[in-house]
């Protein structure tokens, strides 16, 4: 099931984004519309081409090609956590600060990444280096480099 | 003799001390992904007008070279490239440095890099106005097919996904339509948002596309990042197993080194192309081929010659035609122009003293590569894959969102990068190539302007398919394409073919004493 949603969603998903590139080049001028609808129909002919030698596969073996073999001893919620860290830190970011969003990303960034027995001083150690880094990083950019970072409510 | 005593004016102590700081502070910016050539040059231009014009520009040209080389780092040791031009090294580099390699790699890395650099600095040296009159002849539709053709070789290298590397380069195409049409100017893909009016900044995109999968694939596995074997041979430079595989690869590192300088003279193309056809020829010249891509040493060779040749291969459409290739060339450019240079045709004789200066420099600086990569990359790998992956994970998040915000000083930049990051990692776990996504992006509006301005002058002459092919050297890019295209499957065609002819031959041979 996993290989057949592998094999063909995703060239139905590109052949989907080919036809909204088409159609939505209905709007543009002649110039602006050539090359979007060139490569739209590219897309679209790769696409199908996929999708007919998925099903050829299909027929001949009874089975389609599985993209990657995955090991044992994998974590799904771990992509997925830090996925949503990532998100909360984005908005934190304006709201909060950048110094201080990036520090709360920083450890639950390494807590999250922690794969070996917990051993308190050596996570209180990277942490504490990791902070040491967000600042002297966000001194650099703002003082050296002239980037100003986001400010919320604290800094 | 005239031009010795202005090599002389660059070898002043000062200058020697400026060349070597800006190399390693550029190799450093280059190894960040997000900081870029661009940025720290724009940022150091100003500092320089003070200083003494030999000065300046010596070290204006060593922080550019050292930040192309520095790229090869972030390539090699966390698979996502520091600078465009080094897409194409993650794909060796990468498994090398898996396997335990990574010193070797960033040793092979310098070597190369050190030799291509002197190749490009060379020929702008002494072959500088000829070679820009071969920039010319490239129009329009040549320019497309160039682009077209960088695209058709990254798919191609995704062995037996080719039609799948295909589409993965026509995505990041559609990528770069975003936002305002380089010809026409309609709004494109923008969804009613303001934050897609200006595109997707090419630099965010890569970081997103890169970094992102590394960090969920850094999480998800309890694997170590980097798994190299208990031994001595594991740190230290490993410089005579580097020459020793340099001497294999004679003809690849020259070959490289050359085209690199070539494809840099022709303005936008720039290192991405240049490494990766170069990639592509060393694979097929290679009896070995099958192993491109596993952590072949002849990938790192092929693609960081060819990066760093293109600096000097970019300055001489810079110099001689005050056309700059790159961002980083334009910067340059501004800079000379402070310093009193005008471009053109006199350029090596009326104002000698300072182009030469600056091509001194540029030389110098690729030398100083030489100590500083190698001091710099012998503890960059042993510290990369001694970090925890507790620290590893936050640090590069943490480099990913300063990176991509810094570019433009713009958060949704940030947002751009962690969607597209995601959208990369869904496209990788169903078989999809991500390289081939982010080459689309950075080459789509090269190939769009390509594109649409052989379109209009075909159009405007009655014959718009005609015109897409009226050059010879249109022509012989389509024919590479096409063998590009075609090349692979032929060939394991032709492989299963013999393979089927051999078992019938050994069955033959088998019954044959029944």
């Amino acid at each position: 099931m996993t290989s057949l949603l592998s094999n063909f969603v995703p060239p139905l998903c590109f052949i989907a984004l080919s036809v909204f590139v088409w159609t939505d080049a209905d709007r543009y001028t002649a110039l602006g519309s050539v090359f979007p609808r060139t490569m739209a129909a590219a897309m679209a002919i790769c696409s199908v081409l996929i999708l007919i030698r998925s099903a050829a596969a299909l027929r001949a073996n009874g089975r389609t090609s599985s993209p990657t073999e995955r090991s044992g001893g994998e974590s799904l919620w771990r992509p997925l956590a830090l996925l949503v860290i990532f998100g909360l830190w984005l908005f934190a970011m304006n709201t909060i600060g950048f110094i201080v969003s990036s520090a709360l990303a920083f450890v639950a960034l390494t807590l999250i990444a922690e794969r070996e027995t917990f051993a308190p001083k050596r996570l209180v150690l990277i942490v504490v280096v990791g902070l040491g880094g967000i600042v002297g990083v966000a001194a650099l950019m703002s003082d050296v480099l002239m980037v100003p970072l986001p400010r919320g409510i604290l800094f | 003799m005239e031009i010795l005593g202005y090599f002389s004016n660059a070898l002043e102590p000062t200058n020697l001390l400026l060349a070597l700081l800006g190399v390693a502070v550029g190799t450093l910016i280059g190894a960040l992904p997000g900081l870029s050539a661009t940025m720290s040059l724009a940022v150091l231009v100003p500092f320089t007008f003070t200083m003494d014009p030999a000065s300046g520009l010596v070290m204006l040209g060593a922080i550019y070279t050292g930040a192309l080389y520095g790229g090869a780092y972030a390539a090699i040791l966390v698979n996502t490239p520091g600078t465009p031009s080094a897409i194409a090294t993650t794909f060796d580099g990468f498994p090398m440095a898996k396997r335990g390699d990574g010193a070797l790699a960033v040793t092979l890395a310098t070597l190369v890099s050190v030799f291509g650099g002197l190749t490009g600095a060379l020929m702008l040296l002494l072959l500088a106005p000829p070679l820009a009159r071969v920039a010319l002849q490239f129009g329009p539709a040549e320019y497309f097919w160039l682009a077209i053709l960088g695209l058709t070789l990254i798919a191609a290298l995704s062995v037996g996904n080719q039609l799948k590397g295909l589409v993965a380069a026509l995505f990041g195409l559609m990528l770069s339509m975003v936002g305002v049409a380089t010809v026409g100017g309609d709004l494109r893909l923008t969804f009613g948002t303001n934050a897609l009016i200006g595109g997707i900044n090419v630099v965010a995109g890569l970081i997103g596309i890169y970094c992102i999968p590394v960090l969920f694939d850094l999480v998800r596995t309890a694997d170590p990042h980097l798994d190299p074997p208990q031994g001595s041979h594991v740190s230290g430079f490993r410089l005579r197993e580097a020459f020793s595989i340099l001497g294999r690869n004679k003809v690849n590192l020259v070959r490289s080194s050359v085209v690199g300088t070539l494809i840099g003279i022709l303005p936008g193309a720039g290192g991405s192309i240049a490494s990766l056809i170069t990639y592509s020829a060393a694979q097929r010249a290679s009896k070995d081929g099958d192993s491109f891509g596993k952590g072949n040493p002849a990938g790192i060779i092929a693609t960081e010659s060819a990066n760093n040749a293109t600096v000097g291969g970019g300055f001489v459409p810079t110099l001689v035609l005050g056309i700059p290739g790159t961002p980083p060339d334009a910067i340059i450019l501004g800079a000379l122009l402070v310093q009193g240079i005008k471009i053109g045709p006199t350029l090596f004789t009326e104002q000698a003293e300072i182009t030469y200066t600056f091509i001194a420099g540029l030389i110098l600086a690729t030398l100083f590569m030489l100590p500083v990569g190698l001091l710099i990359g012998r503890y960059a790998y042993r510290s990369i894959a001694s970090i925890p992956k507790a620290a590893l994970v936050p640090s590069i998040a943490f480099l990913t969102v300063v990176g991509s915000y810094s570019i433009q000083n713009n958060w949704y930049d940030v947002v751009i990068m962690l969607v597209l990051g995601v959208i990369a990692w869904l496209i990788k776990e169903v078989g999809y190539p991500t390289s081939p996504i982010a080459l689309g992006l950075v080459l789509g509006s090269i190939a769009e302007q390509g594109f649409v301005q052989t379109f209009l002058i075909g159009r405007a002459q009655g014959d718009i398919v005609g015109r897409f092919f009226q050059n010879p050297i249109s022509m012989f890019l389509v024919a590479i394409i096409v063998m590009g295209l075609l090349g692979p499957p032929l060939r394991s065609l032709w492989k299963a073919r013999r393979r089927r002819g051999g078992s019938a031959g050994d069955a033959g041979r088998s019954e044959a004493p029944r």
